[in-house]
């Protein structure tokens, strides 16, 4: 049944392929440009690792902005909420939320997949402060594919309590403009995490954002796997159910409410 | 009985509205409009229902209601046995909805990939799907469209191919809400011809809402007509039909037009017509078919020199409806 959700959403998004890889250029660009500004600013403290490990947060980041970033909109989902079509979805013999869910999770995995994942093959190669230098071990691996996983669970099932908040604002713009900043700037998107001041940190540790996005980059970082990164992972399975039920909570509230306008 | 609808009433929470938009803003009150009162109906299985009435009657709010979209305000709404608000899953497995003015159909994409989609999110099994889909696609001629995106597609061509999708996982109950809003009378033909067959083959429930009253006439038996939110009619189609059979439309077409408004007078005084009106050289009046008083003026206009021709019709549908509506005053 999803499994057709999914499919039919990837087949329609295919149809605008050129756009997507048109993006690849603009992902490699706006690496660079946030590099840059970050190594004006940090220019004492290059020598040190810290300037490196920035250096890799931000390739990271961009590579994953689409798994990641609050601003990647499915305004086919946005009209549906708006327009009324949603008598249509809600005639269908699926759960509106996990319908949704694959909706906007097969949107960011492809958008991942096409226009920015593919610039890791090339930003290994580039001239020294640019380069991502990543030391690798299999399990840092296989921790950063599930943490990445996870964070794109986690982000999506943020997203949708933007979605469901339309059935209030009646534009995804309005709360998105609110929502993502919030989740951009604690999840480290904006600025860095590490840059941080350390009270902070100690605050958003206790948000899901961080989880969402800076979490599995710092992974990545670390130079050995510790328990800590482990209850990473922990976390981010607790924050996506916590999520999960808010969401259908608050969905199945506003159905019950929901009046669909209009002749 | 497939449908059972008792008392439903369904009110609408409307914020009041003031001219100052400063004021607006902060307001807070409501007021309820009332979109339906106490209607209540029975539909049997196989039967084929026009539901109508002029806009903004409540035709879409019980379409809604029926199908679980909306939850009435007091009443009890039973369909298949079941309250269309629970058990949605089950509910809509039952049930194909065809909204005239939206769409079910994935816009970028052939409509052979929105066919799929669906047996795929109502889990047809693959022979049933195959041969409804062969049967549904012949019956609405549209082999060649299914490879056609759907932006490509006419309205009246995407219409069939929405109807075809609400019937592919074999619904008991199909609601059509004006499925032929906008399309020519080519298309027309086709979706009452396929709607009838698909009815007799399947004795599939069948709720069409519509202004367009020769689908009613094509299609329907009974008619349920509502008005103000409240059923005023439930019955046969025929018997609206004959209350107004009496009534003929007889229009002059005058040659000297000079004493066009002599003739009129003179008809007005002699007779009494309904309703006279004088649009150019022609003049329009209703009379009753009753007393011998039409014999009589057929003979009076067959002597008057002035009057070059004349048609005698009786009312047309759309005529007879709107002046049903008028005379149950919605």
């Amino acid at each position: 049944m999803y499994r057709g959700v999914f499919i039919y959403r990837i087949k329609q998004l295919w149809q605008y392929k050129i756009s997507l890889t048109s993006s690849l250029p603009l992902y490699l660009i706006r690496g660079f440009l946030t590099i840059s500004i970050l190594l004006a600013f940090n220019t004492l403290s290059l020598q040190n690792n810290q300037g490196k490990e920035l250096v890799n947060y931000i390739w990271i980041q961009t590579c994953f902005a689409p798994f990641v970033s609050a601003w990647i909109i499915d305004s086919d989902l946005n009209n549906i909420i708006k327009t009324g079509n949603i008598a249509y979805e809600y005639l269908k013999p699926i759960d509106l939320y996990w319908a949704w869910f694959i909706r906007l999770v097969s949107q960011r995995l492809l958008t991942g997949i096409i226009s920015s994942i593919p610039l890791l093959l090339l930003i290994n190669f580039l001239p020294v402060p640019y380069a991502l230098k990543l030391q690798l071990s299999q399990e840092k691996l296989i921790l950063f594919i599930v943490a990445i996983s996870l964070a794109l669970i986690l982000n999506t099932v943020l997203s949708l309590l933007v979605y469901i908040s339309v059935f209030h604002t009646f534009s995804i713009t309005g709360s998105l403009l609110i929502f993502g900043s919030i989740m951009e700037f604690l999840g480290g998107l904006v600025i860095p995490f590490s840059l941080f001041p350390e009270n902070m940190k100690k605050v958003l540790n206790l948000l899901p954002f961080k989880y969402g996005a800076a979490y599995p980059f710092q992974l990545l970082n670390e130079n050995e796997l510790s328990m800590a990164s482990l209850i990473g992972v922990i976390s981010q399975l607790i924050w996506i159910i916590i999520i999960i039920v808010i969401g259908k909570i608050w969905l199945e509230s506003n159905i019950k409410h929901i009046v669909v306008q209009g002749g | 009985m497939d449908i059972l609808f008792s008392n439903i009433s369904k009110e609408y929470q409307v914020k009041k509205r003031q001219d100052n938009p400063f004021l607006n803003f902060f307001n807070r009150e409501y007021e309820s409009k009332q979109a339906l009162k106490n209607v209540s109906f029975q539909i049997k299985k196989g039967e084929i229902i026009g539901y109508i009435g002029p806009n903004g009657a409540g035709k879409s709010t019980t379409i809604k209601i029926m199908t679980g979209i909306l939850k009435p305000s007091s009443g009890k709404c039973c369909i298949l046995g079941v309250d269309p608000m629970e058990n949605r899953i089950k509910f809509v497995k039952k049930v194909g909805v065809v909204f005239g003015n939206r769409s079910n159909l994935l816009w970028d994409l052939p409509v052979i990939d929105s066919i799929h989609m669906m047996q795929k999110l109502y889990d047809i099994p693959q022979e049933t799907f195959s041969t409804n889909f062969k049967e549904l696609t012949e019956m609405m001629d549209i082999k060649n469209l299914l490879h056609m995106p759907v932006r490509l597609l006419s309205l009246g061509q995407r219409m069939r191919c929405e109807i075809i999708v609400s019937l592919l996982h074999n619904p008991e109950i199909l609601f059509l809400d004006e499925p032929t809003l906008g399309l020519d009378a080519r298309s027309k033909i086709a979706v009452h011809q396929f709607i009838k067959k698909i009815n007799e083959k399947r004795s599939i429930t069948v709720i069409l809402t519509t202004h367009d009253m020769n689908d009613i006439e094509a299609l329907t038996n009974r008619v349920i007509i509502i008005g103000k939110g409240s059923k005023l009619f439930d019955g046969q189609f025929k018997a609206i039909k004959d209350k107004y059979k009496k009534i003929k439309k007889i229009q002059l077409e005058i040659n000297q037009v000079e004493q066009i408004t002599s003739i009129t007078n003179q008809i007005k005084q002699q007779f009494s017509p309904d309703y006279v009106t004088v649009i150019a050289n022609e003049i329009v009046i209703e009379i009753r078919d009753e007393t011998h008083e039409f014999e009589e003026f057929i003979k009076y206009i067959s002597k008057i020199k002035a009057i070059g021709n004349y048609q005698i019709q009786s009312l047309n549908i759309e005529e007879i409806i709107a002046r049903y509506y008028s005379e149950l005053d919605i």
